[in-house]
């Protein structure tokens, strides 16, 4: 089972996550104050304890830029069934990646960590780990990753702190690690200059 | 307590004969030479090797330490509870025909699990060659003979590749502190071996044959806590052979990584055939890890550029020499005296933690003086491998002398990077 936006939240509050900047709406009136509170262009996306692939059925809509646009799309998502409300949230720029943790069957509570988008589809990007790790062990792993490159400035992009994604991996750790959860999705974690962000969550228990 | 299975002071032998070409006799004579006070059961023969048979384990007067199990299948069952009864400290079951040949077997081996778990005995298989510490003269196992003794403790999940190992060990440089067939692995599993060998003082380095475990997170915290060197040689690496090693399934090819990246956290050292996981493993017999950068002399260019360019595909640096290009190509005219001035510029650097000698053979080669000259290099504490190339007579009592004083020797430069990589690691956590 899906956990609800608010058990989610509550659960990454308790070790130090956050998601980026975000808020529930179960009313139109309420989509459009978080939305101009958080500031244009926003991403909307539904919250379902149902649904786990919500691009599949058109859950998520990544660039809604003003308030007609947050109505006209409010009442689109609405129309999906199972659903708690639309989650508001800003939409933020910069390298994508995943960071995915589970109860494997040999090994027990794993993390993984991998270059997001079409990189981990295509090339299979990613690095896997013992939870729970520590923060050089989280180094390591994001030395591991082909995608590292891009964040060492490759081909114009900036350097991004590695120690953003690192001190997410260890508290990612401790969640599959302590909590009584089977498996956490975080995709994406957006990185840039001003650190990282948890764009999306997905904790099954 | 699994003391008594692996250091025994009497050993009862269930199915012990003296029948031509049987795995009962393999086992007792395998067992005669160890000076263990033993003792036969065989229900149906009066007397073996001139010593009086039990009709029963039950009617021996004295305490037996350790029991092996070498009846057919169906009879295992019944001599298990006899063991119980006897209240034995260990068993080895040898005797094959359980969870590898399907349901039926399966059952048989939950069976005598519950058994030997309730009444809290260790067991080795079963489906198990036996176990072997040669330093001990201690051979438990129907093994075709008797391998080298040395510091490698080989845990394989495969009898076949046991036989193979020493098929031909007395022609080999290294050997044996412990030989472990871990067979279906119902009782005690590679984690219990590693915890117990890893507090044995004459293995130097621990080598393992893995196709697939049960526990993982349990060899993971055996392997972490190990302060021996471990290199793995795991099976059942794509999703086909996993079918073949076991009928799981769902997200098959993901195991084998979530497997290889949690061992490499944990601080194994992972290899990718039989021959690398013997020729790393010699090398860490050998030699002593020493972190840090490779140094390498060479009277052959092609041969210098080749392992330079392996060192640096595999990951490792070659140190920065003052004054001296690395590789150190001394040319195909370099006599003995040569590579002496050669190696003692290299080793003794302070950027170089490791010394790889490499040696054609040339025209003036001074085969017999070269390979004097490399041990005594040994003074300078810091690991040397060495790669002897050609195939001639000269090469290989060279390559035989070096191997006696512990460096070990390779006949290609890339047989030669597992054990440099090995070498130049920190495998203390």
């Amino acid at each position: 089972m899906i956990l609800s936006y608010n058990e989610q939240e509550a659960i990454l509050g308790k070790y130090n996550l956050q998601t980026a900047f975000s808020g529930l709406a179960t009313t139109e009136e309420k989509a459009v104050i978080l939305a101009e509170k958080i500031g244009y262009p926003v991403v909307m996306k539904i919250s379902s304890q149902k649904h786990l692939h919500r691009t599949e059925i058109e859950g998520v809509f990544l660039d809604v830029e003003n308030k007609e646009d947050v109505l006209n799309t409010f009442s689109r998502l609405t129309e999906i069934e199972d659903i708690d409300g639309v989650i508001i949230q800003k939409k933020i720029k910069g390298l994508e990646f995943i960071i995915g943790a589970k109860i494997d069957a040999s090994f027990g509570p794993v993390i993984m960590f991998g270059s997001g988008g079409v990189m981990v589809e295509l090339f299979n990007d990613v690095a896997f780990r013992v939870a729970p790790i520590n923060k050089n062990e989280a180094l390591d792993m994001i030395e591991e990753i082909k995608g590292k490159k891009l964040l060492e400035g490759f081909r114009g992009f900036p350097e991004m702190n590695k120690n953003y994604l690192a001190d997410i991996l260890v508290n990612v750790s401790s969640i599959i690690y302590n909590e009584n959860i089977k498996e956490v999705d975080f995709n994406p974690v957006i990185v840039n200059e001003e650190g990282g962000f948890i764009c999306d969550v997905k904790m099954l228990i | 307590m699994i003391d008594k299975i692996f250091n025994p002071s009497s050993v009862a032998i269930i199915g012990a004969t003296e029948r031509e070409n049987s795995v009962g006799r393999s086992i007792v004579e395998n067992l005669l030479v160890s000076g263990i006070d033993l003792f036969f059961v065989n229900s149906r023969i009066k007397v073996i090797f001139d010593k009086e048979t039990y009709s029963n384990i039950t009617e021996i007067k004295e305490n037996i330490d350790l029991a092996v199990v070498v009846v057919p299948k169906i009879a295992v069952s019944k001599v298990i509870d006899d063991c119980v009864e006897k209240k034995v400290g260990g068993v080895v079951i040898i005797s094959s025909g359980f969870a590898e040949e399907g349901e039926q077997g399966k059952a048989l081996q939950k069976e005598i699990k519950e058994k030997l778990d309730n009444a809290e005995i260790p067991f080795v298989g079963p489906n198990s060659l036996g176990i072997l510490r040669p330093p001990l003269d201690f051979n438990v196992s129907f093994s075709p003979g008797n391998p080298n003794k040395g510091g490698i403790a080989f845990i394989s999940q495969s009898g076949g590749l046991i036989d193979a190992l020493i098929d031909g060990s007395e022609t080999s440089s290294y050997g044996f502190s412990f030989i472990v067939s871990v067979g279906n692995a119902a009782g005690l599993d590679i984690a219990d071996y590693i915890n117990f060998i890893n507090q044995d003082e004459n293995t130097k380095v621990i080598a393992l044959y893995i196709e697939g475990v049960k526990d993982g997170r349990k060899l993971f915290e055996a392997v972490k806590s190990s302060d021996k060197p471990i290199i793995i040689l795991k099976a059942g690496r794509t999703p086909k052979t996993i079918e073949a090693v076991s009928s799981h399934t769902g997200s098959l090819a993901g195991e084998y990584r979530i497997f290889s990246a949690a061992l490499k956290q944990a601080g194994a050292f992972e290899v990718d055939s039989f021959e690398e996981l013997f020729d790393t493993a010699k090398a860490l017999d050998f030699q002593n890890t020493n972190k840090g950068d490779v140094g390498i002399v060479t009277n052959g260019g092609g041969a210098g550029v080749l392992i330079a360019d392996l060192i640096y595909e595999s990951g490792l640096s070659l140190a920065k020499l003052e004054g001296i290009k690395n590789p150190y190509d001394i040319l195909g005219d370099a006599s003995c005296k040569k590579y002496k001035h050669a190696c003692e510029a290299v080793i003794k650097q302070k950027e170089v933690s490791q010394l790889v000698v490499i040696q054609t053979p040339q025209a003036v080669t001074e085969f017999s003086k070269n390979v004097e000259m490399i041990t005594e290099l040994q003074k300078y504490n810091k690991p040397i491998v060495t790669v002897l190339m050609g195939f001639g007579k000269e090469t290989k009592s060279a390559i035989n002398y070096l191997e006696k004083s512990k460096i070990p020797s390779y006949s290609d430069p890339r047989r030669a990077i597992k054990p440099i990589l090995a070498l130049s690691r920190d495998f203390k956590k």
